[in-house]
């Protein structure tokens, strides 16, 4: 407990020193870049247009020789029920030191770590939440940063070991709301068959205490690049501890505690030539994760360990058609049992003479046949500002493995503007 | 009416005449391919490494325009070539940094959205280099190597052109014609034919400075894709040799640096 605070000490006032340094320096000293983005989408099941507009402004400066600072700063304004309304403040802003001592690299302050060599739903990237809805999970962008501590230590040119440190957990920042709605949908139809109406429903949360902690050593062989990884931290998405109902004339309320299970991941990954196919590159993950056993009312969710993948591989034709498909075992939101086979499909054409592109999206569970696609064009309107739109069907039913994706159908508007 | 004392004198200038042209031919034609191909090794900066900050060009067929600004690191070890670029504009690419190591063994390209570097697969030579013409290959060749057959194609007023035949068997050329300016000794255009002779490529050094050695610096190149009917030119703004480069430069270490 006291390392975690020592810790947590340490990291904020490394923070605090870059919050300083990004505070003093002014603007203009800066090298920055800007981006604004205006998302909209009409979701099918809710009938409602949501809106969201998102400032982003990038910075970095050298503030002693191989010494920088980092950082971004972020508005985001939305009405979205996945999303908090306003979010603004830093996202990462931290001090990057190349040397610190030879061939030590180090990053601390606020920070994002990126492990495993899949494009997507790595299930060994599990230091930084994303922003839980739909298209940031599907471009995998949109990850939140931490405060934390990340060495990288430089054996020689191929070989790194690399270590990152988090004093405390960041979860995915679900709205209060969207969780609420949810285990009402999943509870509420139970005590209905005991004869309690649920009238509302609270939420608490019991927050981890220890440090997160991973290493990883990467190597670089003539035609892959290979790493082997520990992660020892938590789930980043709650689970529910204990249920407590309150019985009141009034009204009956569910109060729900929440809590974040540890886990354990030993992975491997790997990205290089696709054998036998000239110029297709070959991309996975492979993850065995030990959970904590966790219970809720004397049923286990999480007891024994079980396996991830996300297997892909790129290739673009000579008719620059931009092709991504994989093999995936185990969705991020999937746990233990629950893991299931997908495939996964990405192709995006470049057209000639034509600023158009479309693209196409689809995940298909291989174990009830129930499919997510995603139909889109991009248009470039100029060189610094990006149309796109998209369409996101469903084949899914309530209970099958991408129900839970079942709200995110309907069409999507983005509007990027870099400067 | 002439007669003959007075075809004397014009007998004697055309005598002159096809002397002077003799030895102005054998001037010319004493050197060997060899030793003209010296002779442009000679003009030719000697450097371990560069360092080209440059204006890129793409040109469609639509003669739609593509502008992206770049800094280039060139190291060139045991005949390997190791590139590092970044884009610096516009900016949707900025900081997007490709790197090249062992002539595209190994190939990975950093986007600073992603915070990794990613690897891609380098068992295609032929493919074009991030949008340009250029490919891998193109990049690693030495149209001037020792083991190359060369032979004396023509000679003109302004340029000597020679045929190089490449050694290597696992090349997409068949051959190579390089025109080489007689007056300053350097390789103003190379025309790239595939293994069925056909022309598919054209090279050409538009602009050149000399230095303070008076060896010849491109400033301008230009590389046209005869097949696709896209050109790429490059504008050279400034250029630095053997600079004292760190030995992990190009490495994935240096790609994520804010600053090179």
């Amino acid at each position: 407990m006291k390392r975690t605070k020592g810790l947590n000490y340490l990291i904020g006032t490394i923070f605090a020193l870059s919050l300083f340094l990004g505070i003093s320096y002014p603007l203009w000293a800066l090298e920055t870049s800007q981006k604004l983005l205006y998302q909209s989408s009409y979701l099918l099941e809710q009938g409602k247009i949501d809106h969201t507009i998102t400032f982003q402004l990038d910075y970095w400066e050298e503030v002693a020789n191989d010494l920088f600072l980092e950082g971004d700063l972020a508005v985001r304004i939305t009405n979205n029920d996945y999303s908090k309304p306003l979010i603004a403040g830093p996202n990462e802003l931290y001090l990057n030191a190349y040397n610190v001592l030879e061939n030590l690299d180090l990053k601390a302050g606020k920070i994002i770590t990126s492990w495993g060599a899949a494009d997507l739903f790595s299930p060994l990237d599990n230091f930084n939440p994303m922003l839980p809805d739909l298209l940031s999970l599907i471009n995998n962008q949109g990850k939140l940063g931490t405060l934390g501590i990340n060495a990288t230590y430089y054996i020689n040119n191929l070989t790194y070991l690399q270590a990152v440190l988090l004093p405390q957990l960041k979860a995915i920042p679900y709205p209060d709301q969207y969780l609420k709605q949810t285990y009402l949908t999943l509870y509420g139809p139970i005590y209905q068959t005991q004869g309690i109406n649920i009238d509302s429903l609270e939420l608490s949360y019991q927050q981890p205490k220890d440090i997160i902690w991973g290493l990883r050593f990467n190597h670089t062989f003539p035609s892959f690049d290979a790493g082997i990884s520990y992660y020892h931290g938590y789930y980043l998405d709650p689970f529910p501890l204990s249920l407590d109902i309150s019985l009141h004339p009034s009204g009956n309320t569910l109060t729900i505690a929440l809590g974040y299970p540890t886990k354990q991941v030993i992975g491997l990954e790997f990205q290089g030539d696709f054998p036998g196919i000239a110029g297709a590159t070959l991309r996975g993950d492979l993850a065995y994760i030990i959970p904590e056993t966790w219970q809720c009312e004397g049923e286990k969710i999480l007891e024994k360990p079980y396996l991830q993948a996300a297997i892909s591989a790129d290739y673009t034709t000579d008719a620059d058609l931009y092709l991504n498909s994989g093999f995936f075992y185990g969705l991020p939101l999937e746990k233990g049992d629950d893991c299931s086979p997908y495939l996964y499909l990405h192709a995006n054409q470049e057209i000639s003479n034509s600023d158009f592109s479309p693209f196409y999206i689809g995940v298909l569970s291989l174990q009830d046949m129930s499919m997510v696609k995603v139909i889109g064009l991009d248009y470039q309107i100029s060189e610094n500002i990006l149309a796109s739109f998209s369409y996101v069907s469903l084949l899914v039913d309530s209970n099958s493995k991408l129900g839970v994706l079942k709200s995110a159908a309907g069409f999507y508007f983005s509007l990027e503007w870099l400067f | 009416m002439l007669n003959k004392n007075n075809y004397y004198p014009i007998i004697l200038i055309i005598l002159i005449l096809l002397l002077n042209i003799n030895q102005l031919l054998c001037a010319a034609t004493q050197l060997t391919v060899d030793e003209i191909i010296d002779k442009v090794k000679e003009n030719q900066v000697e450097y371990t490494n560069s360092k080209v900050q440059a204006e890129m060009i793409l040109i469609d067929k639509n003669n739609k325009i593509e502008e992206r600004e770049m800094i280039l690191f060139v190291k060139e070890e045991n005949n390997l070539i190791s590139i590092l670029i970044r884009f610096l504009s516009p900016k949707s690419v900025e900081r997007v940094t490709l790197l090249s190591t062992d002539n595209g063994e190994r190939i990975y390209l950093y986007m600073p959205a992603y915070q990794k570097a990613r690897r891609i697969a380098g068992s295609s030579k032929q493919e074009n280099f991030m949008g340009t013409d250029f490919s891998y290959e193109d990049l690693s060749i030495d149209y001037q190597s020792e083991d190359y057959q060369k032979e004396l194609l023509e000679e003109t007023e302004t340029q000597f052109l020679i045929e190089v035949i490449p050694a290597e068997e696992d090349l997409s050329y068949r051959k190579f014609v390089l025109y080489i300016n007689k007056e300053q000794f350097y390789v103003e255009k190379v025309e790239f034919y595939n293994l069925d002779e056909q022309l598919t490529k054209t090279l050409e050094i538009k602009e050149i400075k000399f230095d303070e050695m008076d060896k010849i610096i491109p400033m301008n190149i230009a590389l046209a894709n005869i097949i696709d009917n896209h050109q790429t030119i490059i504008n050279i703004k400034e250029i630095e040799y053997d600079l004292e480069l760190p030995s992990d430069f190009f490495t994935i270490r240096t790609m994520q640096k804010p600053k090179l």
